[in-house]
């Protein structure tokens, strides 16, 4: 079930940090960051969706090129393409998500190397500054020196679990070194306080020497550095996750480079979990008076899910398509526990794993059907049994192909659309600035209720415009509202995004466009002074709408307010309020609409406001249909939330204490059910007995009942044949059983409950007796 | 030296006063001597008042003070004796010479050791050998087995293998003291600095040397120098048991000798390879005035009142001598002054003078935690403290708790104050409790004596105080 | 390169500076008088008046009897050091040739140094420093003079190291400096002492190792022996070439080196404060104290530099108590010397100085503490004359001080504060004013947010309240109100003083306990969370995510897990967030800290 924890258990017995050992006491669960520092020495060099990959993908790698069948008559190849399918459908979004890590990072990673560059050019500046003949000694000058202080560029990873960045610091490290800085890449490992100062210095000298040197004496650095006569590059030593770190072994460090900044070109890289402040609290006061921090903000978790949801989620390419409810429970999970990216990566793979190891068609999101197809008929036939399907009747198996393929070509045709007008939604947010995730969730949950669906059975409080949605209040009507009156530049450069962005949509690119036209030209024109005289021109139209729409949004307002604001009707009024804007009625009252040049420029402006609004609004209601209303969209959409929840969810001690207290439900016998008998496992005979003596108990008590209930039923020949089935044998099958034995087994049964948590010595005091663990 | 020089030298003198007047600010005494070197000593070569300060330095400088110690004759004779029973009827024998440090422990054992090896090698060859130890560079087994092991490879020009292992080591020490025995030679062994050895873990050294004397086929005599007058009573009971309670005592030199030693040091001997004989006879006679006078006599007991031990004595005239102003090339008041100042220090008082004001109203806000009877206080109560101070009557020196923070971590750095229980490192600093280093008295000297104390916190002291 | 050991010994690249310090007496021998058999002699003059007449036996009688135009030359180049081993200037000389005359030349530092020309120097380039200046003068004395150790103390940035090292370089004493930061064990101490006198360099052929192994104190005193009269004697040959004529220069100056009184050699060890931290260090200590007892070799100068003073060492222990100088920190005058002197344009930070200087120096008297914050306030300062809008005279400086006399007390405050300068990207800074990490600076998930909170709750509050404060029944509110009414009257006084001790320790058990409760407490204020708690669990069951986000919490040292044997069971965990942090938490998800909190 949790078996990539499982997994992570194994790989991580070995590595333990010292001040790493957390929670995995009290309950067997690991930390990510172990999942870096397993990686060995030096650096890390795995990808976190990667090590995922290897973990899941590579099972399959080496099993088979071809997936299980999911039903007992799926041809061979069948499974073959499903598996074809999920490598290149994962294969895609990887890359994608690689690229999405790639843009934002290297932001920061050319910062830092600009700032390094100018420091050091500073500091040349400083020793011009200074006489020429101080700045050959590091201890001439008592105030230069004191004055020269360590570099220090803080790099904030705005997240405190870091394992969104095991990576990172890799590729910082590359970076710089296509720079030709000397780097040393050092790990919080490198600081354990048993090793001291020692540790760190060797391994950075390993790092950027390049040999093993028998004392750790800076001095190796500096006449190396002087041998390194030709290229006065700087020596850049990065430190990750400092807060790791042990802060007695890190302030000696850091004090011995600040001794030797006079004379090398030292400077000091931290990455920080939480913020630049911390390190207040993680070195002494004595020690941060050698140090000059510099701080850099890397993209916090949400604009890395941003990132992603705009590169992989909403790119129409892979047809397989991550269902709506399945999307917000990923996205909720990152909101609720640890909001990191890469476990949201770790969720959408597993989500795409499952779809192709469940769903016999899944095959179809890669395939092209103009190939021919041998078995096709297993295909036609699975097809027609689809639910979505089932509508149209097909007789033969050629319009079921056709029907297919149209199906095909419709739901790749709805997803363009769909992920263009979320991409539009999302522009128009950033412009008035929201929260993109915030609004996308919302987007999804509205979609799930089938809230745009303008159908007429969609509930009273199911209008877009409504403000509550679920008890919290929602961003979309508010989006609308703000890109209603918003100023004209803000429209104008709205209609632009959306104008780029909605190649898919002609119609819309065409709305789009016609407003912008008009915002232009009104604009230019209300400059002009005499506008009564050309009572028909391009203004005019645009008075026509704006008429119209004022007066939709008059009625809709009110239509809310009498909460009469049922969706056919706004349907309607917007349906003739296009008509009306559309068919070129004439200039009714357009002089009485507009007194002053200045007020009609306003009007205009916020008539533009509420025109682009009310096409969003359109659009939404037209495009945003969750796919599950879609023909195929079984075989192309993954919807199965319950798998991927079980999936994700792990209540460990749950379940363990589920299968210890029942072990007849895995193992098929029919003996023992809930009567403790010799012949379940040694650890549930000793769960149960501790459960019946209750929070603490004696051990000595405990160690008797259980060498009780074994010689009671060795003691029963009978039951040997049931004994014999069960997986331990060793105690059962033998008449008497001897102390020896049975303490040996008594030990490995409360040596395995305590390693899974449930167990403990009582404590020092009360050491005969063990603690029940609830 | 021919006329024309000391017109020469009058010049250089004169330009050296010009110097000397634009940078030092010299003491009271120092224009009419100045004058005086140029009155009455016209020809004090430069070369030659280096050459006698290079002596006096090198006099005071080297490590068998023979002058300043008393030369405890029945000390020695009782070294002899020792020595002279252990070598003529070859017995093994462990004694321990027990003293404060530099009262000639060592000095009147080199003397004995000089004295004795000469008889000895004319009377019977070959029959000493030595070992010296020093308890501060052999502290482990190891190494001492090893520096054993080495001196007797050297004494008896055997080939000595670093890479020798402990085993290897003890073995061959074992061999050698019986062949030693067999050609009936004594192995002296030199502990210096005995009471490190005893410190040591289960005292296995001290242990195998004296456990293999109890038996016949080892010759050898163990010397215990030690500065510890309880040296013995650190051993263990094995150890004990298995040594000789032969101790001498050496017992530091009495003020009044002193008096009459001191000068000596200072007086240059006609006969050293200073040419300038006036020179000589000048600088003394100045040196026994200065040594008679009333206020050198006062300095000279203060000195002694501090510390009696020769080392600080020779101390304070090395920093004497040292002050010399090289023109002049004589003693005069002024430099004993400077050296009983530099000698005389009380780092508590001075730190306390250095601290700034904010870390002064810290010091004197813990004070008041103490006298409050609140035995345990860290950085919160102190600032909790500090704030009432400043609640009570408002100063100009209400500082936000950061910056008193970093004052509080200075007066750490200073070890004015320091950890009650160590540094606990998962702990804000804050939040650990410290404890004052500083007395109550020594506090009340260092604000009367700091420069920049504001009057009201004295007032806040001495309130504490007296209520 | 001779006389400055650490030249290629590594500690510090020596090339260049020492090349300075002879240049200029080759160079000047050869410009002055052209012959090269001059400068042997005119040096041998120049030691003839430092060094004891032993040292240059016979010559000596024929210096007397100069003309006075060779008199005129001997006082230029009297009492200079010795002299170059080979008087053809080597390339580097004449490349450092140059930058030599002109630095003599700003600097007025000739290459001749007398005493007193070295004590100006020192002093000009170190204010405040006359005193101890001229007893470390006194008592490095001459090239051979003899010298009982030395302890130099006082607090940080004092100038006790650069003093010390300056005046040895400029008068070419052969030193060798270790400090025992840098060097953190004994072993790296000895090696880099002894590299140093032997002048050893690493490199990529000896695989940057240095020259001798020695890890032993025992060892290092042979080493050292061997070492130091290594560097004598190429030190004492150097004299004696100086005082040979070229002719007897040939082969035979180990026989008169010994003649030669042996140049005193300074080992100084610098912070041996860390010393008293290294296991056996006080050992350690005082046998290097007596060094040169134990060598035998009387030609030792120790030199020990600490930022405590003796009585951390000496006091109790029974070892020879060194003599000791110590650097006091700077009054407010010096300090004015100083921060003027740091400065090169003149009269307006003068003023500045004059106007802001005493204030600042009642929260400290460090020297780089004050030049950085009053650096940060000159800025302030002088903006307006940068502007142009008040002119640098009288009552433009009244003026500007008026201007600046607000901002005083905020700089004040933020003294000692260390500088973070912030580089983060625009793109960070004005995207996104929006979510929680806003303010906080960082972002935590729902859950852990509620674990950091009730961690917060466990650390402050004193377990036996929790049941009044949370037991699940309703109608909570009312009687936590009640309750923990009378709990605060009762024992206000000892909770104050749990506050100021700082935050208690807690069980895994208790902080899931009330993780639950307040989670559960959060889903029945608001239905949302009512629904999440319908389709997954916060709160309700303690899934392993809510582990794993505890022991993230663990790695940001938000909450720290003291250690624990597995017989000992459960480890105890604390809160280390700080109070703001945990208000911003909470109000991010309007959580009502206070309802929960046992506040006075």
């Amino acid at each position: 079930m949790l078996d990539d924890r499982g997994m992570d258990v194994s790989s991580d017995e070995e590595h333990t940090l010292s001040n790493n050992g957390d929670a995995s006491q009290a309950c067997f669960i690991l930390h990510k960051f172990t999942k870096k520092s397993s990686s060995a020495v030096e650096v890390s060099p795995r990808e976190p969706a990667l090590s995922v990959k290897r973990k899941r993908g590579g099972k399959q790698d080496i099993s088979l090129s071809s997936l299980s069948p999911c039903s007992a008559d799926e041809p061979e190849d069948c499974g073959v393409w499903r598996m074809e399918a999920f490598k290149c459908t994962w294969a895609d979004i990887e890359a994608n998500i690689k690229e999405v890590f790639e843009v934002l990072n290297t932001r920061i990673f050319k910062e830092v190397q600009k700032f390094i560059h100018d420091i050091l050019f500073y500091d040349a500046q400083l020793e011009l500054y200074l006489s020429p003949k101080n700045n050959s000694y590091p201890h001439v000058h008592g105030n230069e020196r004191s004055s020269r202080r360590l570099h220090v560029a803080l790099l904030c990873l705005r997240n405190i679990d870091s394992s969104d960045h095991t990576m990172t610091f890799f590729k910082l490290k590359t970076h710089l070194k296509k720079a030709n800085y000397h780097v040393a890449n050092l790990l919080p490992h490198n600081f354990l306080s048993k090793n001291g100062v020692g540790a760190p210095l060797r391994s950075m000298l390993k790092q950027i020497v390049g040999i093993n040197p028998e004392t750790t004496d800076m001095d190796i650095l500096a006449s190396w550095y002087r041998a390194e006569s030709d290229a006065k590059s700087p020596i850049v030593i990065i430190i990750e996750d400092a807060e790791l770190c042990n802060s007695k072994v890190l302030a000696e460090f850091v004090i011995i480079l600040s001794e030797w900044i006079a004379e090398l070109p030292l400077i000091l890289v931290m990455g920080m979990a939480t913020s630049g402040e911390a390190i207040r609290k993680l070195l002494p006061g004595s020690t941060t008076r050698h140090l000059h921090m510099h701080n850099f903000m890397f993209p916090s978790p949400d604009e890395y899910l941003e990132g992603i949801i705009k590169g992989v989620i909403l790119r129409p390419f892979p047809l397989f398509t991550v269902g709506h409810d399945v999307l917000r429970f990923l996205l909720s999970q990152y909101d609720k526990y640890d909001s990191t990216v890469t476990s949201f990566i770790r969720a959408l793979k597993m989500a795409c794993m499952e779809h192709f190891m469940s769903q016999p068609l899944s095959f179809l999101c890669t395939i092209s059907l103009d190939s021919p197809l041998e078995n096709v008929d297993y295909l036609w036939r699975s097809v027609s049994v689809l639910p979505s399907m089932q509508s149209k009747q097909y007789q033969s198996d050629r319009d079921v192909d056709k029907g297919t393929v149209m199906a095909l070509s419709q739901y790749k045709e709805q997803k363009e659309k769909w992920s263009s007008t979320v991409n539009c939604i999302l522009a128009a947010g950033n412009l008035v600035c929201m929260d993109p995730v915030k609004v996308f969730a919302e987007i999804l949950e509205r979609q799930a209720g089938g809230i745009f669906l303008n159908d007429a059975n969609s509930s009273l409080n199911s209008d877009i415009l409504c403000n509550e949605l679920n008890g919290k209040t929602c961003l979309i009507p508010a989006l609308l509202k703000r890109l209603r009156d918003s100023s004209e530049f803000t429209v104008n450069k709205i209609l632009m995004k959306w104008i780029e962005l909605t190649e898919y949509i002609p119609e819309w690119k065409t709305e789009a466009q016609q407003i912008l036209n008009n915002l232009a030209s009104e604009s230019s024109l209300i400059n002009t002074t005499e506008f009564i005289s050309d009572g028909c021109t391009g203004s005019t139209r645009t008075r026509q709408l704006a008429t119209g729409i004022n007066s939709i949004e008059d009625e809709r307002q009110e239509s809310i307010v009498s909460n009469g604001g049922s969706s056919e009707m706004n349907v309607s009024n917007l349906k003739d309020g296009q008509m009306r804007i559309h068919g070129d009625a004439e200039p009714l009252n357009a002089t009485r609409l507009y007194g002053t040049p200045s007020m009609q420029k306003k009007i205009g402006v916020r008539m533009h406001g509420r025109l682009s609004a009310s096409l969003l609004e359109q659009m939404m209601r037209k495009y945003l249909i969750p796919f599950e209303k879609l023909p195929l969209n079984e075989a192309l959409c993954f919807q199965n939330v319950s798998s991927i929840k079980e999936l994700l969810i792990g209540q460990p001690r749950q379940g363990i204490q589920q299968n210890i207290k029942c072990p007849f439900r895995f193992l098929k016998c029919e003996c023992c059910n809930a009567t403790i008998s010799s012949s379940m496992f040694d650890s549930t005979i000793l769960f149960h007995l501790v459960l019946q003596n209750g929070e603490l108990a004696n051990l000595h008590d405990l160690y008797e009942s259980f060498s009780a209930v074994l010689r009671k039923d060795a003691s029963e020949k009978q039951k040997k044949v049931k004994k014999a089935h069960h997986g331990n044998s060793n105690g059962a099958t033998q008449h008497e059983v001897d102390r020896a034995l049975v303490q040996a087994r008594f030990c490995k049964a409360a040596s395995e409950l305590q390693l899974v948590g449930l167990l403990r010595m009582a404590g020092k005091k009360r050491s005969e007796s063990v603690q029940l663990v609830l | 030296m021919e006329p024309s020089s000391p017109s020469r030298k009058r010049k250089y003198a004169v330009e050296d006063e010009c110097n000397r007047i634009g940078a030092v600010q010299v003491g009271p005494g120092a224009d009419q001597r100045k004058a005086a070197s140029l009155i009455q000593l016209p020809s004090v070569e430069s070369s030659v008042v280096g050459k006698a300060i290079c002596l006096l330095r090198s006099r005071l400088c080297n490590h068998a003070q023979a002058h300043i110690l008393p030369d405890a004759q029945d000390n020695k004779r009782k070294i002899y004796e020792l020595f002279s029973e252990t070598v003529r009827n070859g017995c093994n024998n462990s004694i321990l010479l027990l003293g404060p440090r530099g009262c000639g422990k060592t000095m009147s054992l080199a003397q004995v050791l000089n004295k004795v090896i000469a008889e000895v090698q004319e009377e019977y060859p070959e029959r000493l050998c030595f070992v010296r130890l020093s308890g501060l560079l052999h502290a482990d087994d190891y190494s001492a087995l090893r520096e054993i092991a080495r001196q007797l490879c050297i004494e008896h020009r055997l080939v000595f293998s670093k890479s020798a292992s402990f085993d290897d080591n003890s073995q061959f020490l074992t061999s050698m003291l019986r062949e030693c025995a067999l050609s009936h030679k004594t192995v002296v062994f030199i502990l210096d600095d005995f009471d490190l050895f005893a410190q040591m873990s289960k005292q296995k050294l001290l242990y195998n040397l004296l456990n293999t004397m109890q038996s016949k086929e080892a010759q050898a005599l163990v010397i215990g120098v030690s500065c510890r007058l309880d040296a013995d009573q650190l051993l263990e009971k094995r150890v004990r048991s298995r040594f000789s309670h032969r101790k001498i005592l050496f017992n530091p030199p009495l003020a009044d000798e002193l008096q009459k030693i001191l000068p000596e040091l200072l007086i240059l001997s006609t006969d050293s390879s200073i040419v300038d004989a006036k020179y000589v006879e000048e600088f003394n006679c100045v040196t026994q005035d200065i040594f008679k006078s009333k206020e050198m006599g006062e300095i000279l007991h203060s000195i002694m009142a501090v510390d009696v031990s020769p080392r600080h004595l020779l101390n304070f005239l090395f920093a004497a001598v040292c002050t010399i102003d090289r023109n002049i090339g004589l003693f005069s008041l002024s430099n004993f002054k400077m050296a009983h100042a530099i000698l005389r220090r009380q780092n508590k008082l001075e730190s306390l003078r250095d601290v700034s004001v904010l870390e002064l109203y810290l010091l004197v806000s813990m004070k008041r935690l103490e006298s409050k009877e609140r035995e345990i206080y860290n950085f919160n109560t102190i600032f909790k403290e500090y704030k009432s101070l400043h609640d009570s009557h408002s100063t100009c020196d209400l500082y936000p708790q950061e910056v008193c923070q970093r004052a509080f971590e200075n007066l750490l750095e200073r070890q004015l104050i320091m950890f009650a229980d160590g540094r606990k490192s998962n702990i804000g600093i804050e939040f650990c409790p410290v404890k004052l280093l500083v007395s109550s008295y020594e506090l009340e000297e260092g604000l009367k004596s700091s420069p920049v104390c504001p009057t009201i916190l004295r007032q806040w002291f001495a309130h504490e105080e007296f209520k | 390169m001779r006389h400055t050991f650490e030249c290629e010994g590594g500690k510090r690249q020596m090339g260049a500076t020492d090349a300075e310090i002879d240049s200029p007496k080759a160079s000047k021998l050869v410009s002055e008088d052209g012959m090269p058999t001059m400068t042997g002699e005119c040096a041998n003059q120049g030691n003839g008046t430092r060094t004891p007449r032993a040292v240059n036996g016979q010559s000596s009688s024929k210096r007397d009897n100069g003309s006075p135009g060779r008199e005129t030359h001997h006082r230029r180049t009297r009492s200079r050091p010795t002299l170059p081993a080979s008087t053809g200037p080597s390339p580097d000389q004449q490349s450092s040739h140059e930058e030599e005359r002109e630095r003599s030349v700003q600097e007025g530092v000739p290459g001749d140094i007398s005493p007193d020309m070295l004590y100006k120097h020192l002093i000009d380039r170190f204010p405040a420093r006359n005193s101890e200046i001229k007893q470390l003068l006194g008592f490095f004395g001459e090239q051979t003079d003899l010298m009982l150790p030395l302890f130099i103390y006082g607090g940080a940035s004092t100038g006790k190291t650069s003093i010390i090292l300056n005046a040895l370089r400029m008068m070419n004493r052969p030193f060798a400096y270790a400090s025992c930061r840098s060097s953190h064990t004994p072993r790296i101490l000895f090696e880099s002492i002894l590299n140093q006198l032997t002048k050893h360099t690493r490199s990529s052929s000896n695989n940057f190792g240095s020259s001798k192994k020695c890890d032993k104190l025992s060892d290092f005193l042979g080493l050292l022996c061997d070492a130091c009269h290594a560097a004598a004697l190429e030190k004492a040959g150097a004299i004696s070439k100086g005082s040979t004529c070229p002719l007897k220069k040939s082969g035979t100056e180990k026989v008169d080196v010994d003649k030669f009184p042996k140049p005193v050699i300074y080992l100084i060890f610098d912070n041996v404060d860390l010393l008293l931290d290294w296991s056996g260090g006080l050992r350690l200590i005082s046998a290097l104290m007596r060094l040169s007892e134990f060598t035998g070799m009387e030609n030792l100068g120790l030199i020990f530099i600490s930022s405590l003073g003796p009585d951390a060492f000496f006091s109790g222990t029974g070892m020879l108590e060194p003599i000791p100088i110590y650097m006091r920190d700077y009054t407010d005058d010096d300090l004015y010397q100083i921060l003027l002197k740091k400065k090169p344009k003149g009269e307006l930070y003068s003023s500045f100085l004059s106007a802001v200087l005493k204030p600042f120096s009642r929260v400290t008297r460090r020297v780089t503490e004050l030049s950085e914050a009053l650096e940060r306030l000159f800025q302030k300062y002088i903006e307006p004359v940068r502007r142009g809008i008040v002119k640098p005279d009288e009552q433009g400086k009244r003026k500007l001080f008026s201007l600046i006399q607000p901002h005083i007390t905020s700089a004040l405050h933020q003294t000692s504060s260390f500088l973070i300068s912030a580089h983060s990207p625009q793109v960070n800074v004005q995207k996104r004013p929006y979510g929680d990490y806003a303010d906080l600076g960082f972002q935590l998930s729902l859950c852990s947010k509620y674990l950091l909170i009730s961690a917060f709750i466990c650390s402050r509050n004193p377990a036996t309240l929790d049941a009044t404060l949370f037991d699940s029944t309703g109608g909570r509110s009312k009687k936590r109100r009640r309750s923990s009414q009378t709990a605060v009257d009762k024992k206000e006084m000892d909770m104050q003083e749990k506050l100021l001790k700082g935050p208690g320790t807690f069980p895994l058990e208790r902080l899931l306990a009330i993780f639950s409760c307040i989670s559960a407490d959060f889903s029945d204020d608001e239905e949302e969370a009512e629904l999440a708690l319908m389709d997954h669990c916060i709160g309700v069951k303690v899934s392993s995510d809510v582990l794993m986000q505890i022991s993230t919490l663990i790695n940001a040292n938000l909450l720290y897990k003291g250690s624990s044997d597995p017989f000992e069971g459960a480890p105890r965990y604390r809160c280390n967030a700080s109070e703001e942090l945990i208000q911003m938490v909470s109000r991010s998800i309007n959580f009502p800290l206070s309802r929960y909190l046992y506040r006075l």
